[in-house]
């Protein structure tokens, strides 16, 4: 069984300079519209080396001091720094600060979001270069990084959900970015409304936490965790989930993710691979004490994350849009991290969310700089042999594989991944006894399936020949450096970012882990009868499943082409499945969009259009239009008839209040 | 000894107005008057600064200590006639504030009627202001009353003030007939009062009247000093001067009335029935009083304002009604409802202020004030479609603008006290202004404008309009910082 820990007498320490982490880049976007604004005017023509230098210039300003904070932070790890910035809302019982929490969670967050940030924005500047929305772009990408660092280091529900809807919002406008292509405006959409749904949940979790706790403050929450039972803690916990589940794709609403990749790619990198998208997962960890009450809530998320990930990998096998295959493996690693989370190991869930944004943004970024080469080109299937010509790029995803596939002990997602899949098993469920069995078998199946197609993914892209246009082979140049140096950066990132938690099962220090442990309220998982001397051999297994993978799919789409095609047609069935998604759109489509379409033409058509307006109000309009004469004939202009009503007025008030 | 500190807005206000008109004296009939402008502005803002200064040095937070002669005490004059405490400085903020954007939107109104006796309206504006002011520290009847006609004749004089336009002369008329009759109400009341207390200090008259059981002459006196100051601030059934004289007054002076006005008479309000009255006898029928008035306010002021097609007459029915939703909180009383009457009375402020004042800009460019004529206004001056809009909205109570938490103040001040029904149907009503309040920003936001030449205005007008929108949104996220004054101000009436 769980043990759970009591909540400790924490020691605040008072920081003043914490709103400084969020504040420099809101200044930024601040900055930036502002100019954006004028020069959208023809007031002033800003160069747009201003644009780039302000944005970058206010995320890398604002990771240099969260780097600070942090060092100093982790002196005394025990003490979290808070600083109480306004009072925000206060009407009689309702009362919310609007306050900044650095713990050991947030602090890990914030560095690692402000880190990545400043390597996209500076790749943006290449990758951005000659658009005509450059300013806009900038404003809202420093947007976007003011309101998800809000999201990490809010120490309220309120203040947290303020940057909830930021990076919501601020996704939105991203992926829309051209918004003169109606697809891409259409997928800008699609996100808002699925992750609309999401949010209806969380809004459902926030009063219900409000209505039994009275509270938003998460330290207070904490402090007043008795309030909730067994029942109201599941309850508020499968709300939350709907909300994680909507801002971080997994199963059912998934859907909008794979859309989102019509923004422009450094956006794929930042929001929907490396930071926002990971909100869902924070959020778990986050109200980590209350996910602890519900056995039912997190085992469910335990479930729908191993099965989302195993869905999401065996999509990603037969897409042929390089983006495609990465969002359907974000999808797919969200997936692991909500496994984590599920297990009750949440400073697992948050080991993975970390390697996964370093080697995902590095492939995002990679995968932008192919694109940029190619001319806009995303369809491997007319891609090839690009390792000799652009070869920084091409070293850049060679490191996100092999972080991402596990093939490489100690690189990249080796350890997170093997962390999860360890305290998968090792968990014991209270409710299924069989399920921790039944989830490492599926993660591992998974873990094959991820090396599969990230393989074949390179294979088309960057081996073989090439089988693209001639014209565009012909202008096949290298992207600048400002975009293959935060590639390189991230990809060789990485390779150490797991050493971070290196198991101690093998000897590592596991330094994350320990970091993190004291915060989260769990004191210890006993083994479920699996001997702790299993992890390595465990290890070792999946080391082994990941090599079979790859493999694989080098032998099958490296070596003999037959093989693939052969594969193609034995299982002709199973692939159009694949192709076709497992139909989830098309089912949506029909079934929850269908319904809600004619619910809202009823609505519109019959209830409001035809009675309410036709009937209802068009009475209404009479009646008031009727009174409405009638007070007009009163209103005569004359002050005879004025200082009469006055006087009847008073002498009628006179009456009522005298007589009664 | 006098303690001048608590009336040196008045004398900044007073002094101003003298200045003016000494300077007109040197002026030749058609120059452009520029220094009495500037002498009217330097005068409000100098009150503002004073009264900065003063509360700053009461709550003990002012900077310069110099300044604060006389620590933290609370400036009392007169005898303890006049006291400028924090309720009566809160006041005197919305007051000034109206004033000063009262002489910017005057200053668009001279340019296009140049033969406008210039220093004679700035004067006369600053004295009712002057007014006002003093009204809101008055602590005695008699004070009460002449502040009150100070501020009141100007107005008449104000709203004649186009001697040549038929409608301003009605309007002034109007005004002087149907204010003279009203004043001569609140007057009989007084006397009553004085007759039962022997007394005319606000706070001895409720001592007095503690021990008294309620008497029909009682009762008498106070639904004549309601009637009377109803009339001020425009509650059904003593509406019925307000549109006639806000559609026929200069758009300053509509402004003016609007809102520093109002805040003038709800000052009275406050100070005589919550401090004078507020005794088991009375309290029951004024607050019963008062229910009838805000709900047919409300009411009234809403059904009539449907058909309107006069901008300026749609915004008198609308303050109508607004005065309706602040007798809501006023009645509910108390800490939490003055607190609100006093938070809406500052949203207040912003909305109706900006709004007159892209009228006022309108009206200088197209010469009317007919909602037709504000088709795609948008198009030609896209920062007074933003006015319009997020104004109009504000007033409506629309999230996330300020008039939404506002109104959630006030009718939730009501609902404690266990007046729902009328919170009910303040809410009700709220939703049948929007139809009037999006009608005119549908014509200003979606039509085709028929003349697409674009509104000029000045950087100063430009400053303002930005200010009272980013004020009236900001204040919808956060409305804590103001809040939190007009706690500070409600409080002070209870210590």
């Amino acid at each position: 069984m769980l043990k759970l820990e009591h909540f400790q007498n924490i020691t605040y320490t008072h920081s003043d300079w914490l709103w400084l982490i969020a504040a420099l880049p809101l200044l930024g976007a601040f900055l930036n519209g502002f100019l954006t604004l004028l020069s959208a005017r023809k007031v002033l023509t800003v160069k747009p080396w201003v644009n780039a230098l302000i944005a970058c210039g206010a995320s890398i300003a604002s990771f240099i001091v969260s780097w600070e904070m942090f060092l100093s932070f982790k002196k005394a790890p025990d003490s979290p720094w808070v600083q109480d910035l306004f009072n925000w809302v206060e009407s009689a019982a309702f009362h919310v600060n609007f306050s900044f929490e650095l713990n050991a969670l947030s602090g890990v967050m914030v560095v690692f979001i402000t880190f990545v940030a400043s390597l996209i924005h500076l790749y943006s500047i290449g990758y951005m270069k000659n658009d005509e929305g450059f300013g806009r772009y900038f404003t809202y990408l420093n947007l976007f990084l003011f309101s998800m660092l809000v999201l990490v280091l809010g120490q309220d529900l309120l203040v947290l959900f303020l940057g909830w809807e930021g990076v919501g919002f601020c996704s939105y406008l991203l992926i829309g970015f051209w918004f003169d292509d109606v697809a891409k405006a259409e997928a800008g959409k699609k996100a808002i409304i699925v992750n609309r749904i999401g949010d209806a949940g969380f809004v459902a979790g926030l009063l219900m936490v409000f209505a039994l706790a009275g509270t938003f403050n998460f330290n207070e929450l904490l402090a007043h965790k008795q309030v909730f039972t067994e029942t109201t803690a599941t309850l508020i916990c499968l709300f939350f989930f709907i909300g994680a589940a909507g801002k971080s794709a997994q199963i059912p609403l998934y859907i909008w993710l794979p859309d989102a990749m019509a923004g422009p790619t450094p956006v794929s990198a930042l929001i929907h691979a490396a930071t926002m998208v990971t909100a869902g997962v924070y959020l778990v960890a986050r109200l980590d004490f209350i996910y602890v009450l519900a056995p039912w809530a997190s085992t469910l998320i335990a479930v729908i994350g191993v099965l989302t990930a195993l869905f999401a990998a065996t999509i990603a096998l037969v897409q042929t849009d390089i983006k495609k295959v990465l969002a359907y493996s974000t999808v797919s690693q969200l997936g692991y991290m909500f496994l984590g989370v599920g297990v009750t190991s949440y400073e697992s869930g948050i080991f993975h969310l970390i390697t996964h944004g370093f080697f995902k943004a590095c492939l995002f970024l990679a995968a932008g700089s192919v694109i940029h080469s190619l001319r806009g080109e995303q369809d491997i299937r007319k891609m090839g042999g690009l390792l000799k010509h652009i070869p920084m790029t091409s070293l850049g995803f060679l490191l996100g594989w092999i972080a991402i596939a596990g093939i490489l002990p100690t690189c990249g997602g080796f350890f997170s991944k093997d962390e999860i899949l360890w305290r998968a098993l090792a968990t014991p469920n209270p409710i299924f006894p069989l399920l921790p069995e039944v989830l490492y078998v599926i993660a591992l199946f998974t873990s094959f399936l991820t090396a599969f197609y990230m393989t074949r993914l390179i294979v088309m892209v960057f081996f073989g020949d090439y089988r693209g246009d001639r014209e565009v082979y012909e202008h096949l140049h290298e992207s600048p450096r400002i975009m293959t140096w935060p590639v390189l950066a991230l990809g060789i990132g990485s390779m150490f970012i797991g050493w971070i938690g290196v198991p101690t099962a093998i000897g590592g220090a596991d330094e994350l882990g320990k970091f993190l442990d004291p915060l989260f309220h769990l004191s210890t998982l006993d083994a479920n009868g699996v001997s702790p001397k299993l992890e390595p051999i465990l290890m070792l297994l999946s080391f082994l499943v990941a090599w079979a993978g790859v493999a694989l799919a080098w032998y099958a789409y490296g070596f003999k082409h037959s093989v693939s095609k052969n594969l193609a047609q034995t299982f002709s069935g199973v692939k159009k499945v694949l192709e076709g998604k497992y139909y989830v759109d098309e089912f949506y489509q029909h079934t929850v969009v269908a319904f809600v379409k004619a619910i809202a033409r009823w609505v519109s058509q019959w209830l409001i259009e035809g009675l309410f307006v036709g009937r209802l109000v068009e009475l209404g309009v009479q009646a008031v239009t009727r009174t409405a004469q009638a007070a007009k004939q009163v209103q005569s202009g004359l002050v005879r008839a004025y200082l009469a009503y006055i006087a009847a007025g008073a002498a009628l008030l006179i009456y009522l209040f005298l007589h009664s | 000894m006098i303690q001048y500190q608590a009336f040196l807005p008045e004398i900044w206000l007073v002094g101003a107005a003298f200045l003016v008109l000494i300077f007109e004296l040197f002026y030749k009939s058609n120059s452009d008057r520029g220094l009495l402008k500037a002498v009217a502005v330097v005068g409000v803002v100098g009150a503002l600064l004073s009264l900065g200064c003063e509360l700053g040095c009461v709550s003990g937070g002012c900077p310069v200590q110099a300044c604060c002669s006389m620590g933290t005490t609370v400036p009392t004059a007169f005898g303890g006639f006049l006291k400028t405490d924090a309720l009566a400085a809160f006041f005197k903020l919305i007051i000034l504030l109206a004033t000063l954007l009262t002489l910017l939107i005057s200053f668009r109104y001279f340019k296009a009627n140049p033969t406008f006796y210039v220093a004679e309206f700035i004067a006369i504006i600053l004295f009712s202001a002057a007014g006002a002011s003093v009204l809101t520290s008055a602590q005695e009847i008699i004070t009460l009353y002449v502040a009150l006609e100070t501020l009141t004749i100007s107005s008449y004089l104000l709203a004649a003030f186009m001697k040549k336009d038929k409608s301003s002369n009605e309007a002034g008329m109007k005004y002087l007939l149907l204010g003279a009759f009203s004043s001569a109400l609140l007057l009989f009341g007084f006397s009553y009062l004085y007759g039962f207390t022997g007394t005319t200090v606000i706070a001895d008259i409720g001592k007095a009247l503690a021990t008294q059981v309620s008497s029909p002459l009682l009762t008498l006196a106070v639904i004549m000093i309601v009637a009377g100051l109803a009339f001020k601030i425009s509650l059904a059934p003593f509406h019925m001067w307000t549109p006639d004289v806000y559609e026929g007054s200069p758009t300053p002076v509509t402004a003016f009335l609007s809102v520093a006005s109002k805040t003038a008479g709800f000052a009275a309000f406050v100070r005589l029935f919550w401090v004078g009255l507020s005794v088991p006898a009375l309290q029951p029928t004024w607050i019963g009083l008062f229910a009838v008035l805000a709900v047919l306010s409300i009411i009234l002021g809403n059904l009539e304002a449907l058909p309107q097609r006069n901008i300026k007459r749609l915004m008198a029915y609308s303050s109508i009604a607004q005065a309706g939703y602040i007798s809501a909180g006023f009645l509910a009383g108390g800490q939490l409802g003055l607190t609100a009457v006093l938070f809406y009375l500052f949203v207040y402020l912003f909305a109706n202020m900006s709004v007159f004042l892209a009228i006022a800009i309108v009206n200088g460019k197209t010469g009317t004030d007919q909602i037709e004529d504000y088709a795609g206004i948008w198009k030609r001056s896209p920062l007074i479609g933003v006015v319009l809009l997020v104004g109009l909205l504000s007033l409506a109570g629309v999230p996330p603008f300020a008039g939404f938490s506002g109104k959630w103040y006030l009718f939730g001040a009501a609902i404690s006290k266990g007046y729902t029904w009328i919170a009910l149907v303040g809410m009700i009503f709220s939703v049948v202004s929007l139809y009037y309040y999006l009608q005119v920003a549908r014509q200003a936001l979606v039509s085709e404008p028929k003349d697409p030449s674009p509104i000029e205005m000045n950087w100063v007008e430009r400053a303002v309009l930005v200010i009272s929108v980013v004020f009236i949104v900001t204040l919808g996220f956060w409305p804590t910082p103001v809040m939190q004054m007009a706690q500070t101000a409600a409080s002070s009436l209870f210590n």
